[in-house]
């Protein structure tokens, strides 16, 4: 095949200039096989499992990496929600279960392994009751354990009671992991509509209908975007909102491509090593799942969405006209990527995590993006209110009740939508908390003084929208 | 009977016996397809006399070559290394020697000449390389770097999946 110079170089670029990297190889693992009569049998169980379906993961994708010189920046594991492994045991605390995880994740050189999580949209079993009341202690003593708990759902509605009880979790996770600045609440995320195949954490599980073994690939590549669009505009050639919807979804496509190579690659090694005997799981094939089409940022200068954003002619993120630019580029991400990709999943849209993106980061400094715009914005993008930082004196009620808004969004426009909400301890509105690597730093948000309470403790369930009417 | 058809029954043969055993040992190997080539030839002229065993022999040292180059392409390990400067001597007998002691193969050269400068475009196997990727990555792009041009190099499975739909 005849290669042109130019092609070679423009890939180049996106790896050694614009970030372009696979931001996570994740291997979705069921552990429905390992629920046992004690929790103590159980976690043997799937620690013993995690070990010997994973083994290979770290070093296969290691190799992927070199041989293509394409950067995998995270190797995760994701797991069959926790509450259905552990219910048979009739534990009251699975405590024990998160730090199996944890452990098996750090034998195994994984940076996290999501998946301690319950399924309550309609309501509680006592079996995810027990795992809820777990969440503030598990994600305290643990490092790579990431939680969700999805309390709504287009066809169920909104679970209220199970709102309120997340907001009291996030309140004591926050306490609990004070001395970090509440990082805890990093690895916490309440969901609507939670995605079965999602390789990015917090929500990141195994989902019912999946198999036994999965490679999942969440891709980046919001600084390809945005030099893409710099050089449109420094092309001179005309430059409205048809041709930089039309940029993105190039750019899109060739982000995804990347994925798809990278994902197919490390599953196809991985059945090859489990086949030999060398180091997998003999006998159970890994499949290629999804490719999460999602533009996720960093901290780095250059791979943020709120800077795309302004390249498309914002001020600043949060301007009037944000919403409208955001939910053109989630479009032509997702346009670009359906056709680079044999199955997408996942979130698949454009990230928003405020501390995770500098020039958000930014935004919220110099007051043009509030919580309100957030909650906005989540409406045309993929996940919600992700990484914001609220005053450390927010009570759960309003907590709560800021999670209902959000859910609701989800419930009621049929996609997901998720909360990751940090009350940081003693920090009051306009303060800054840094928590370092990706997770970067936020400054803390002021909410509105006035109060829900009343509502948020009506209890009982949000009825299911007409949407869930299809039939 | 008609050699031409015999032996390209018999080179489909060989290529998926091997690709059969490679997947299920896992490891491919290049000499492989000729290993495959050399047993299905043998018990194919056991039955036959000696004249035909003579034949064979020749039939299978063609058959193994044209086996392997099958395998190669289909394992698809190659590499695109792109050069682009100023004319120097030596350049491309530079690269190739580096290219050569690192184990891989050049299958395909290209190279454009305007005024004094020069893009090239070299397609390498990389089946038989001794030394990772990411190495011979460095290597290449530093020795053309102290020879006053720009080097640049990517797995060709790379750029095809992000430039070709």
């Amino acid at each position: 095949m005849a290669w042109d110079s130019g092609e070679v170089r423009e890939i180049l670029r996106m790896i050694e200039t614009e970030h372009l990297d696979v931001r996570a190889v994740t291997m979705g693992i069921s552990l429905r096989d390992t629920a046992a009569e004690s929790l103590e049998r159980t976690c043997a169980r799937v620690y013993e499992k995690l070990m010997r379906s994973a083994s290979a993961l770290v070093s296969t994708a290691q190799a992927v990496e070199a041989d293509y010189a394409v950067p995998i920046t995270n190797k995760r594991i994701s797991v069959t929600p926790m509450a259905l492994v552990t219910e048979p045991s009739r534990a009251t605390r699975v405590v024990e279960a998160a730090v199996t995880l944890d452990r098996a994740a750090s034998e195994l050189g994984v940076d996290y392994i999501g998946g301690f999580s319950a399924l309550v949209e309609k309501a509680m079993t006592a079996g995810d009751r027990a795992l809820v009341d777990s969440i503030p202690e598990a994600l305290a003593v643990t490092k790579r354990v990431c939680s969700s708990v999805n309390v709504a759902t287009t066809r169920a509605g909104i679970n209220g009671d199970a709102v309120l009880i997340m907001g009291r979790v996030i309140k004591d996770l926050a306490e609990r992991t004070a001395r970090e600045g509440g990082i805890g609440c990093a690895k916490l995320c309440t969901f609507a509509n939670i995605p079965d195949d999602n390789p990015f954490v917090a929500g990141a599980m195994h989902g019912l209908g999946e198999g036994e073994c999965v490679i999942n690939v969440g891709c980046s590549g919001p600084g390809v975007v945005l030099s893409a669009l710099k050089r449109l505009r420094a092309s001179g050639e005309p430059m409205n909102l048809s041709t930089v919807a039309d940029t993105i979804k190039r750019m899109a496509f060739k982000v995804t491509r990347a994925g798809e190579l990278i994902g197919r690659e490390v599953a196809r090694r991985m059945n090859t090593a489990a086949g030999g005997g060398s180091g997998g799981d003999a006998g159970v094939r890994v499949r290629f799942g999804i490719v999460d089409l999602s533009l996720a940022p960093t901290p780095a200068v250059g791979d943020s969405v709120a800077e795309i954003l302004e390249e498309m002619g914002l001020e600043r993120t949060g301007a009037p006209g944000t919403v409208a630019a955001l939910a053109m580029l989630t479009d032509a991400v997702k346009k670009g990527g359906v056709m680079a990709s044999s199955h997408v999943g996942g979130l698949s849209g454009a990230f928003i995590p405020v501390s995770e993106d500098a020039r958000m980061v930014d935004a919220v400094r110099v007051g043009a993006l509030s919580l309100e715009s957030l909650v906005a914005m989540s409406a045309v993008c993929s996940v919600g209110l992700d990484m914001v930082a609220v005053p450390g004196d927010t009570s759960a009620e309003t907590l709560a009740a800021i999670i209902a808004d959000e859910i609701a969004i989800g419930v009621f426009n049929n996609k997901a939508t998720a909360v990751r909400i940090i009350p940081v301890p003693g920090k009051a509105a306009g303060e800054s908390v840094v928590y370092g690597g990706l997770l970067g730093e936020a400054i803390v948000q002021p909410v509105s003084r006035f109060r829900s309470d009343r509502f948020i403790t009506l209890g009982g369930r949000i009825p299911a929208p007409l949407l869930a009417l299809r039939n | 009977m008609s050699r031409g058809d015999d032996s390209a029954d018999l080179r489909e043969l060989i290529a998926r016996v091997s690709r059969q055993v490679a997947r299920r040992t896992g490891q491919p190997r290049a000499d492989l397809a000729a290993i495959v080539a050399a047993e299905v030839t043998a018990a194919m002229a056991t039955p036959s006399g000696e004249d035909s065993s003579r034949v064979s022999t020749a039939v299978r040292a063609e058959l193994c070559a044209s086996c392997l180059e099958q395998e190669r392409r289909k394992v698809g390990r190659r590499a695109v290394v792109t050069t682009t400067g100023k004319n120097r001597k030596g350049m491309v007998a530079n690269i190739a020697r580096a290219i050569a002691d690192a184990g891989g193969d050049i299958l395909d050269i290209s190279q454009t000449l305007v005024a004094d400068y020069f893009t090239m475009i070299i397609i390498i196997d990389l089946t038989g390389l001794e030394i990772p990727f990411t190495e011979l990555k460095a290597r290449l792009t530093e020795m053309v770097r102290a020879l006053g041009a720009e080097c640049l190099v990517m797995h060709e499975d790379v750029v095809t999946a992000l430039q070709r739909i």
